[in-house]
């Protein structure tokens, strides 16, 4: 039977590599909507809080950018409950990005409609200089990130394609990602039109499979330490216990960031 | 129409457009925003859609994403509070070394609105002990509840809080000791506010005066506003309080398209502040302004109708069928509630059967109680028809999935000293476990010591008759079920607790909540409920677990923490029939073909709720300093509310009301309240008239 979309489904970072993880978990929470609070790892509460200082320390940048006084920061930092705030604010000050040109727009959300698919995507900071956009991401996951798989990742391939469609924008586009941990080695890309354009198609054909797929090809993924990551284990049968830390990559990492961005409580708010 | 439309499709004007319920007022302000977001150009100026309530955002959304621009649109669709919330959190570090925080560049714990009646109790327990507020008969609750909403009245009218008592006092016509309730109310509230800006707490109020005073006045937040928003859209102003219409006021000059839209007769929530006469100042600020009206025959006729039922004095035209036609009592008059209900469930189902679309049908009360939806849910579900309830304000604690949580919440930390009541304890196992029936869960139940905590016996320790009379499998999920409680004791925090339990045991093959998709749902809002909790005790580390997740449960049992009302996809789900409160129906700003009314002898369509502690109008802006508040002002109220609530239901029903009369009324009462008599008049009027023909 074919899946029935609910109206005016909105395509993300997240739920594209939700979709590439487990069909089936795509399904259930972006198509039933099934809410099913189960733990995620057996450390759900040293990821939140490590997201929630995440959160903190964007929101000061955000401050910075627009234009808050840095001494007052620096204050604000050095009184967070988490320590770590008042080094990274001081490592960003330190950084070439402390310092940008250009127009400037921080926490920036952009829907727009491609190939009558709607997106949704929030960038930390978007640059435009001498005609050209750079986006700048900032990681806190404390984790040096691998440049191999950041370029195959949805996030790497779609905040181009995007901005490029809404800007009505030809020009190369930059693309920086700042883990605060590895400051001296930020992942730089640089994509051209052509290699944007490339992306755009691989998107296209990504929510086209998503869409056209009957509820039937919405299967559970074979690859079960992905269950292991999942709220929706009990409800597959697929085991009782969440993953520890140690069990957790990269790709794990990113699955339970998405799990916050739909369920953390705030994610309500209107 | 074709001056309306140039005024709707325009991005440079400024438009006050009211008029009727369901007279499209929505509809032109969606063709508005279709409009301004449709150009790149303006999309990208900054859109703000302003709605008093959240279950009115979906609809401004769908228009956007309907739309499928492919330019970037820079729109925010929020509340008020939310807008308030978000600026207040992003500006704090600049302004919070002047606003008498003790901890300024600490960052602030927002409460809402559970967590402060939480604080409240704080303050008022010891006192109640001392003998204040002694002389009213209030619930812990209710007393709570009351003195939070004067100080966020003081807010959003926009008077210091610590006049609450003063202004309670100049009104009160009554007995003196009254006074002295005030001022017991005025000494918490003070304390409540010294409370708050020693620990960064942010209630409600607190953030709408930090808004409004420090940051408004900030040139740095101001111009980040006035940036952001240059298009405005402003539905149902009447149900926002004078605060934000200050605001938009403030931000007019900079706008470059505003349209403010008021419903006629309405300001349903003025319990909360709602200010409709404040909202009509955009009338004489605006550029044009635009009246619409409901205008087919049908409309004027229920126009007629209606002005009729409302005013004894007019005369009535029309024949007893005539106004059956519209709005009729059921076929048979029942004596008893229950058997009203099932005439309801009777006559909604020859709808149906009748092709009407099960949501447009709609079930109204001004209050709702289990019995009454559980009756409902019954008596429709022999005609599979389902029934969909819509209680804004239900507390946690009547939801079943979250009864179970508690209970195991309450085994798994012996340490709380909860009592459980053995039926309880035997009815929850017979529910959770899959394989076990009342009499087996009543054999466990027999084991357990009276002594507190209440501990379960694992199957080895009960005597070898009652061993006997279990299976296999329920033996084998009793030692299951011990297992993971001797290995989940005392874990916190609490929502770490409920996540595991569901998710490890009860959520299981064999378990109750195993694919049981309500149940996901009813635990998650356990969870946030908890998270919330939590997260307003803030940052400090040196948080008591143990002592916060006692509390948590003990005010969920209480009820005073509610279940808050997330709209989702249900709303538009045409497959269920909604019942609801008068007010939430109100709130949602739809009309449906037809609507049951319950309990339309009840007082409690028009009367004031019983609030010996504030009061709606005495702490308006339109309130006269010094004036008295009479039984006269009373009576003049819920005439008022009456009349808007008849006039709003009928604008918002296309085909036919239906009453739910009963001789005796839910609670046993022979009810005669002014809506009733109302419509007795009218029959009788138009009786008359078919005698004088
Ligand atoms: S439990 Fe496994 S199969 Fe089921 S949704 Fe999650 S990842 Fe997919």
């Amino acid at each position: 039977m074919k899946t029935q979309f609910p109206n005016n489904f909105v395509f993300s970072q997240s739920n594209m590599q939700t979709y590439l993880n487990c069909r089936y978990k795509f399904y259930l929470r972006y198509i039933q909507k099934l809410t099913w609070p189960a733990q995620v790892t057996v450390d759900d509460l040293r990821f939140e809080e490590d997201r929630n200082t995440g959160i903190r320390f964007h929101q000061l940048l955000h401050q910075y950018f627009l234009g808050f006084k840095p001494e007052l920061l620096i204050q604000i930092a050095e009184n967070d409950p988490d320590n770590r705030i008042s080094t990274w604010f001081q490592t960003f000050l330190a950084s070439q990005y402390a310092q940008l040109q250009g127009k400037i727009e921080s926490e920036k959300t952009i829907t727009t409609c491609i190939n009558d698919r709607n997106f949704i995507v929030k960038y930390d900071l978007l640059q435009f200089k001498d005609g050209q956009y750079t986006i700048y991401d900032w990681k806190t996951s404390n984790k040096v990130p691998n440049r191999e798989k950041l370029m195959d990742s949805i996030q790497t391939r779609l905040y181009p394609v995007v901005l490029s469609e809404a800007y009505q924008n030809d020009q190369p586009i930059n693309f920086i990602i700042w883990e605060i941990i590895a400051p001296n080695a930020p992942i730089v890309f640089s994509f051209l039109k052509q290699e944007i354009l490339n992306n755009g198609r691989y998107i296209k054909e990504l929510t086209d499979e998503i869409l056209f797929l009957d509820n039937s090809d919405f299967f559970k993924t074979s690859n079960t330490r992905q269950c292991k990551i999942c709220e929706y284990r009990s409800y597959c049968n697929r085991g009782t216990m969440p993953a520890t830390f140690e069990e957790l990559d990269e790709n794990g990492l990113n699955e339970i960031e998405d799990y916050w961005i739909t369920n953390g409580y705030d994610a309500n708010l209107v | 129409m074709n001056k309306i439309n140039s005024l709707i499709l325009s991005s440079t004007n400024k438009v006050y457009l009211h008029g009727d319920a369901g007279a499209g007022k929505t509809q032109l302000a969606c063709q508005r925003l279709r409009y301004l977001v449709s150009d790149p150009e303006i999309a990208n100026q900054g859109i703000l859609v302003l709605v008093p309530q959240r279950i009115q955002v979906k609809r401004y959304q769908k228009v956007v994403a309907d739309i499928k621009a492919s330019h970037n649109i820079e729109l925010s669709i929020m509340t008020m509070s939310s807008l308030v919330r978000r600026t207040v959190e992003l500006f704090w570090p600049l302004i919070s070394d002047r606003s008498g925080f003790y901890r300024p560049f600490e960052p602030p714990s927002f409460l809402t609105l559970e967590t402060s009646q939480y604080y409240m109790g704080r303050l008022v327990d010891p006192l109640l002990a001392k003998g204040y507020f002694s002389t009213v008969s209030l619930s812990r609750n209710r007393l709570l509840s009351q003195l939070v909403d004067n100080l966020n009245k003081a807010a959003i009218i926009g008077f210091p809080h610590t006049e609450i008592g003063e202004h309670l006092s100049e009104a009160w016509v009554g007995k003196e000791s009254q006074k002295r309730v005030y001022e017991d109310a005025q000494e918490v509230i003070n304390a409540f506010r010294s409370f708050c800006l020693q620990n960064n707490l942010l209630d409600f109020s607190l953030q709408v005066e930090l808004f409004k005073e420090m940051l408004l006045q900030n040139p740095l937040c101001k111009n980040y506003l006035t940036r952001l928003y240059r298009h405005l859209i402003y539905d149902n102003a009447e149900e926002d309080p004078p605060y934000v219409h200050d605001f938009v006021s403030d931000l007019w000059e900079y706008l470059h398209s505003a349209l403010i839209i008021q419903d006629d007769y309405a300001g349903y929530h003025s319990f909360l502040g709602a200010d409709p006469k404040s909202a009509m100042r955009f009338k004489n600020i605006a550029n044009d302004s635009i009246y619409l009206q409901n205008k087919d025959d049908v409309s004027e006729k229920k126009s007629e109708l209606v002005n009729a039922f409302i005013d004894f004095s007019k005369p009535v035209h029309y024949k007893v069928k005539d106004i059956h036609e519209f709005i009729t009592p059921l076929n048979h008059r029942s004596r008893f509630f229950p058997e009203m209900l099932k005439e309801i469930a009777e006559s909604i189902r020859t709808k149906i059967d009748d092709g009407v679309s099960p949501n447009e049908i709609v079930i109204l009360s001004p209050f709702m109680s289990d019995a009454t939806i559980f009756t409902l849910k019954n008596e429709l579900s022999r005609y599979d028809i389902k029934l969909r309830a819509m209680r804004p304000s239900s507390s946690l604690n009547d939801d079943s999935v979250i009864q179970t949580l508690l209970f195991f919440a309450v085994i798994c930390h012996p340490e709380w000293e909860i009592p459980i009541d053995p039926y309880h304890i035997s009815s929850t196992i017979a529910y959770a476990l899959s394989s076990f029936d009342l009499i087996r869960s009543h054999f466990i139940t027999q084991e357990i010591s009276p002594a507190l905590p209440v501990q379960f016996p694992s199957f080895e320790n009960l005597p070898e008759s009652i061993q006997n009379r279990f299976s296999d499998e329920q033996c084998a999920q009793w030692n299951t079920t011990m297992a993971w409680i001797n290995a989940n004791l005392s874990v916190y925090p609490l929502d770490i607790f409920f996540s595991k339990l569901f998710g490890e045991l009860l959520s299981q093959p064999g378990f109750a909540f195993y694919r049981d998709l309500e149940s996901g749902s009813s635990t998650a809002q356990l969870i946030n409920s908890f998270k919330k909790f939590r997260h307003a005790f803030g940052y400090q580390s040196d948080i008591d677990q143990e002592e916060l997740a006692k509390e948590f449960v003990k005010n969920v049992q209480s009820g005073l923490l509610a279940a808050t009302f997330v709209p989702d996809e249900q709303d538009d789900d045409d497959q269920f029939v909604l019942i609801t409160p008068v007010m939430s129906f109100l709130g949602l700003n739809k009309s449906v073909d037809y609507q049951y009314w319950l309990n339309v002898g009840s007082s409690g369509w028009y009367e004031r709720l019983e609030q010996p502690l504030t009061h709606p109008i005495v702490l308006s802006r339109h309130w006269q300093p010094g004036r008295k508040w009479t039984a006269e002002d009373d009576l003049a109220l819920s005439k008022e509310t009456l009349e808007k609530f008849i006039r709003g239901l009928f604008n918002r029903c296309r085909k036919g009301i239906f009453l739910g009369i009963s001789e005796y009324s839910e609670t046993g009462q022979e009810e005669k309240g002014l809506l009733l008599l109302h419509y007795q008049a009218l029959v009788r009027r138009a009786l008359r008239n078919e005698k004088n023909d």
